[in-house]
């Protein structure tokens, strides 16, 4: 099945009386439910040919689970789907490539040592008996890139190209089997700026030749560049659809955000450990962190805000010396820190990666060696574990943050995400870290284990200890910090306190915009 | 009784399987309870048993080390051609054991060097230097094999020395199975007393995680090939004087057997999940099938066509237990017991 057939070359978007403006997908009262839980309430979507329409929404507000269901990974519970006025059942992903639906995943596809032309007939290479007919497959790819505009060599190996052409191969590849709506996945997040740019040039082109573009992002300022319209979601509905001259940035936080719960948390100033510091100065990691500045003293929760791939992740991993630093210093009460990870846990840091499968506890091994793996220092005389003093450690920890089940011989990879993460958490919180570094602590982690999670948090500081934490959710940031730097491109970008911060204007700061509250810092 | 547990499982199960074996060798086959016997099944068991300690390590940490049988060849033969141009000197005995454990000990620090600084898989680096050292062994000897001159009531001690490694039997027990059961103790107590051990593990079970608990993981991996080059050199030396003789196709292709110990003892080849039981128990279980089958007369190449099948009867039942307990890799026994 190849699509594009030169003999009976395709008329030219230019040639045909244009479609722009027509509506190519309407998806209404699409409704989906996960064991009993509604993620999607009377969702609807509609996108039309020759538009870029953008989807906005926090994380969970239903933006992946509408377009899994338009693109057939998911069943939708209820509502109904039309293309081209023409309702459609989508229940497979091939469904959906014969409605003319293609997705650009985030991870790109493609097979790095083939060129781009065998990239984009994998699988449906023309020709006979095998052979493929390398010629025709080039001519026809050069005449897609001609079609659209594509700047593209056929022969390059994808694995030389950047990433802006990476997408673009992936475009090409949806192109060939006449996709008709393009749905785009935070398609920047890998991307440079100047190749951002591109991307944008590649998108243009799709317009102008009437293709339907569906793009989720979450960059405020790449929103307004593109879309010519946007669709807000928030908790699984849809909460409004605004026209390219309405779309402002609070409106569209506003939007996303809802009302605002403002919490006069009114707790007391707290105490500053001041002889426990730890100073950043000029901190820098390669292109990903920037000349980062900052103080923290013991007895304080510092909250990193920012968007994924603003820095806040390389900036914990720099300091903790996870990530080689490129320039700057860290001290520690004044002591420069090691870059050696293991000097600096004994000079007392701890760090709780995002990733904590990957990065965090190891699956096949128990509670127990998971918790002391981190303190053989404490644990052991001239290399011999001291097995006494590592059950009472062990026991002790999962008394005191309550893992369940309460058996240190029971394996990690059986345990609940909550509890997994108490585990990792509970490694360091045991050793009465003098600097905590915090990346996500509270993803795929129950609403009970989050408070209790933050319960430890906050009693480490009081105990003098320095709390880093890096989050994405907004609600967190706004409750849990004492002070909040949000990130942007590299480095510190906008500052608030407990009291300035809404969640609003850390999204809006997020995404590249200074709000009115807190503190501008560039 | 579930599957999983019937091979690599706990020890009744894993002793039941050994008695099994002897008890249909007692039926079939009268020669196998005679003195000899015993005695060779042993000598097998702990040159295969010796090599295993140490290639644990680095099956621990997720890595295979194909280069044991070679490397024991070139201990032996290092051993041989110094003591011999020596002349049978105490000098010459004691050089050639320590040049040949430096050799063997520099080879393991290279090799570990080339899994952890240049990220080459350990599967590619240690069958190279097996075809490395196996080519290396007739430059040691000059190219012909080299037989040890000596026996219980030789007048030169070093001659006698030579002999006993192999053959003496203090309180009754061969010597070599004293050294293999002095290597099981000191594995035994690496991997469950020592942060070394606990390394190990957590390094096999997740490399990511281990270094930012501030484990030195491109430390700790080299010394367990240092550790498995080590014992790999006991046991060549060991199989040397049992035999008496040392060239190039000493310990060859022993790797396949230690490996297969190692399959059958439920050790986990993905790394993380294993135990030294299941190392003593695997390289028993080799030993005696090995043993069985050529006391019925089934030709070598048969007992290859064995071997094969019980690898892939043990891989199947570890890999298909595992997926009935709902787990991805293969595993048997579990870790932290």
């Amino acid at each position: 099945m190849t699509a594009l057939n030169l003999e009976k070359s395709a008329p030219l978007p230019s040639d045909v009386e244009s479609r722009a403006g027509q509506t190519m997908l309407t998806a209404m009262g699409i409704c989906k439910q996960f064991n009993g839980i509604a993620v999607l309430t009377d969702a609807g979507l509609d996108v039309r040919y020759g538009e870029v329409h953008a989807l906005m929404g926090e994380n969970g507000a239903g933006k992946s689970t509408i377009i899994k269901i338009i693109t057939g990974v998911y069943q939708k519970d209820a509502g109904a789907i039309f293309i081209d006025g023409q309702p459609v059942e989508i229940n497979s992903r091939q469904d959906a490539r014969n409605c003319g639906i293609s997705v650009i995943y985030q991870e790109l596809s493609l097979v790095p040592a083939l060129t781009v032309a065998e990239n984009i007939f994998l699988g449906q290479e023309p020709g006979r008996y095998g052979v493929t007919a390398r010629q025709e497959m080039r001519a026809r790819v050069r005449a897609l890139a001609e079609r659209y505009g594509f700047q593209i060599d056929p022969d390059a190996v994808v694995d030389s190209l950047g990433m802006a052409q990476r997408q673009m191969v992936e475009i090409l590849k949806a192109l060939s089997v006449d996709a008709r709506l393009i749905i785009m996945d935070e398609p920047t997040s890998s991307l440079s700026n100047a190749e951002s740019e591109r991307l944008f040039e590649t998108i243009d082109a799709l317009r102008r030749s009437d293709v339907a573009i569906l793009y989720i992002s979450h960059r405020l300022e790449e929103v307004y560049r593109l879309s010519d319209r946007l669709t807000v979601m928030r908790g699984g509905e849809v909460v409004g659809v605004l026209q390219k001259d309405e779309i402002n940035p609070k409106t569209v936080t506003t939007m996303m955000i809802g009302r605002e719960i403002h919490y006069a948390d009114a707790r007391t100033e707290k105490k500053l450990f001041e002889d426990n510091v730890l100073e950043v100065s000029h901190l820098s990691c390669g292109k990903l962190l920037r000349d980062v500045s900052f103080k923290a003293y013991g007895g304080e929760i510092l909250g990193i805000g920012g968007l994924v791939g603003s820095g806040r992740t390389e900036l914990v991993k720099c300091i903790y010396g996870a990530l080689r630093r490129s320039g700057g210093s860290v001290t520690l009460g004044g002591a420069p820190v090691s870059k050696s990870i293991r000097k600096n846990i004994r000079a007392g840091f701890g760090f709780v990666p995002e990733d904590r499968r990957v990065e965090g506890f190891i699956p096949a091994q128990s509670i127990g060696r998971n918790i002391a793996i981190a303190s053989h220092d404490r644990l052991s005389k001239a290399g011999f574990m001291n097995a006494a003093a590592e059950n009472r450690w062990v026991e002790d920890a999962i008394k005191n943050y309550d893992i369940r089940p309460k058996d240190r011989n029971y394996r990690v990879a059986n345990l609940s995400g909550g509890n997994q993460q108490k585990v990792v958490l509970g490694r360091w919180l045991a050793r009465e870290p003098g600097v905590l570094l915090l990346d996500e602590p509270t993803v795929g982690v129950d609403v009970g284990v989050r408070a209790e999670v933050y319960e430890y948090i906050r009693y480490l500081a009081s105990r003098g200890s320095i709390i880093i934490m890096v989050s994405s959710d907004l609600h967190e940031l706004t409750r849990v910090p004492d002070r909040i730097l949000v990130m942007y491109g590299g480095g510190f970008f906008h500052q608030f306190t407990r009291q300035t911060a809404t969640q609003t204007a850390i999204l809006l700061a997020a995404s590249g915009e200074h709000p009115e509250e807190g503190e501008a810092l560039v | 009784m579930k599957i999983r547990q019937f091979i690599g499982g706990a020890w009744g199960q894993r002793v039941a399987i050994l008695v099994i074996i002897c008890a249909v060798m007692a039926v079939f086959e009268r020669q196998f309870f005679t003195a000899a016997n015993a005695a060779s099944v042993l000598f097998t068991i702990s040159v295969y048993g010796t090599m295993a300690c140490g290639m644990l390590f680095v099956v621990l940490l997720g890595g295979l080390d194909l280069s044991v049988g070679s490397m024991a060849g070139v201990a032996a033969c290092i051993v041989a051609r110094l003591v011999q141009d020596s002349g049978y000197t105490a000098e010459g005995v004691i050089g050639g054991m320590l040049v040949a454990f430096a050799v063997c000990v520099a080879v393991g620090v290279v090799q570990g060097m080339c899994v952890t600084y240049l990220k080459m898989p350990s599967f590619v680096v240690t069958l190279s230097f097996k075809y490395i050292l196996y080519g290396a062994a007739p430059l040691i000897t000059g190219g012909s094999f080299i037989y040890y001159q000596g026996n219980a009531v030789a007048e030169n001690p070093v001659q006698r020395f030579v002999y006993s490694i192999g053959s003496a039997r203090p309180f009754g027990v061969p010597l070599p199975i004293i050294i293999f059961v002095f290597f099981v103790v000191a594995a035994l107590v690496v991997v469950t007393k020592t942060t070394y051990g606990r390394r190990l593990y957590a390094i096999g079970g997740n490399d990511t995680a281990s270094a930012l608990v501030g484990i030195r993981v491109r430390r700790d991996t080299i010394v367990a090939y240092i550790a498995s080059s080590f014992c790999a050199a006991v046991a060549g030396v060991v199989l040397s004087s049992i035999n008496m003789q040392a060239g190039q196709t000493t310990g060859n292709n022993y790797e396949g057997s230690v490996l297969m110990a190692m399959i059958v003892g439920g050790i986990n080849l993905a790394g993380g999940e294993g135990d030294v039981a299941g190392a003593v128990f695997g390289a028993l279980f080799v030993g005696l099938i090995t043993n069985m089958m050529t006391l019925l007369s089934i030709s070598p190449d048969f007992q290859k066509f064995a071997q094969g099948a019980i690898i892939l009867a043990a891989v199947c039942i570890n890999a298909y237990s595992g997926r009935r307990a709902g787990r991805v890799k293969l595993a048997t026994a579990p870790a932290g017991k």
